[in-house]
């Protein structure tokens, strides 16, 4: 799946998900539950909360 | 006319570095578009407040001396803004990128963000304007104080989403 099928898919722009993956944006859960939903797998298969990290 | 001129040379030497870099980079069409904002605010009152800060220390003016470099400001700015945004989204659609999809939560938040940075510019200027005014401001530094807050406050706007889109929000 390419970050433009996933935007689409979740209803985001594709910079968005570059964001997310680049750790620059933190989506919300509604968002975050799209995206696993969009893989097919459960929202902590995605997601982990960092504990080090701002 | 000449100021005309001078303001679509440097609108467009500006615009095509953007360009350049929206084809080379991942820029959305968002981000583009504050980018036009930002440069062609830059581009039209820079050269507006050249214009009137020559003449104030020329020495003192009548009220209604800059109405038509103002007027012919913002109509100039308008039309810039709607050429480069057409431009803008026409380039980004060619180049396979989105122009239709809403604002997604992400480019709302850093809408909101920047826009607190430019509200409080305005706000801090009209209040200094104000506080001038009673100690004798002359309405011609009124006016062009009020527009140069307003711009200002524009100019960080856009400013803030563009650190924004970069760094993250």
């Amino acid at each position: 799946m390419t970050q433009q099928q996933l935007a689409e898919r979740v209803g985001v722009t594709r910079q968005t998900i570059i964001a997310i993956e680049q750790g620059k944006y933190s989506p919300s859960l509604e968002v975050a539950f799209k995206i696993a939903d969009a893989f097919g797998v459960s929202i902590e298969r995605v997601f982990q909360y960092d504990r080090g990290r701002k | 006319m000449s100021y005309i001129l001078d303001i679509m040379y440097v609108t467009y030497y500006i615009m095509s570095a953007v360009l350049y870099a929206m084809a080379e980079t991942t820029m959305s069409f968002r981000e583009t578009s504050a980018w036009i904002s930002l440069t062609s605010i830059l581009a039209v009152f820079g050269f507006y407040f050249t214009v009137v800060g020559r003449a104030l220390s020329a020495g003192p003016v009548s009220a209604d001396t800059f109405l038509g470099e103002y007027v012919g400001a913002v109509i100039l700015l308008v039309v810039l803004q709607i050429v480069l945004q057409i431009i803008a989204a026409v380039g980004t659609r060619i180049g396979g990128g989105d122009v239709e999809t809403a604002r997604d939560e992400r480019e709302k938040l850093i809408e909101l963000k920047a826009n607190r940075f430019g509200y409080f510019i305005v706000l801090s200027g009209a209040v200094l304007v104000a506080g001038a005014i009673g100690y004798g401001l002359p309405g011609y530094w009124t006016a062009n104080a009020l527009v140069a807050a307003v711009v200002l406050g524009e100019l960080v706007r856009f400013g803030a989403q563009l650190v924004y889109y970069r760094i993250g929000v």
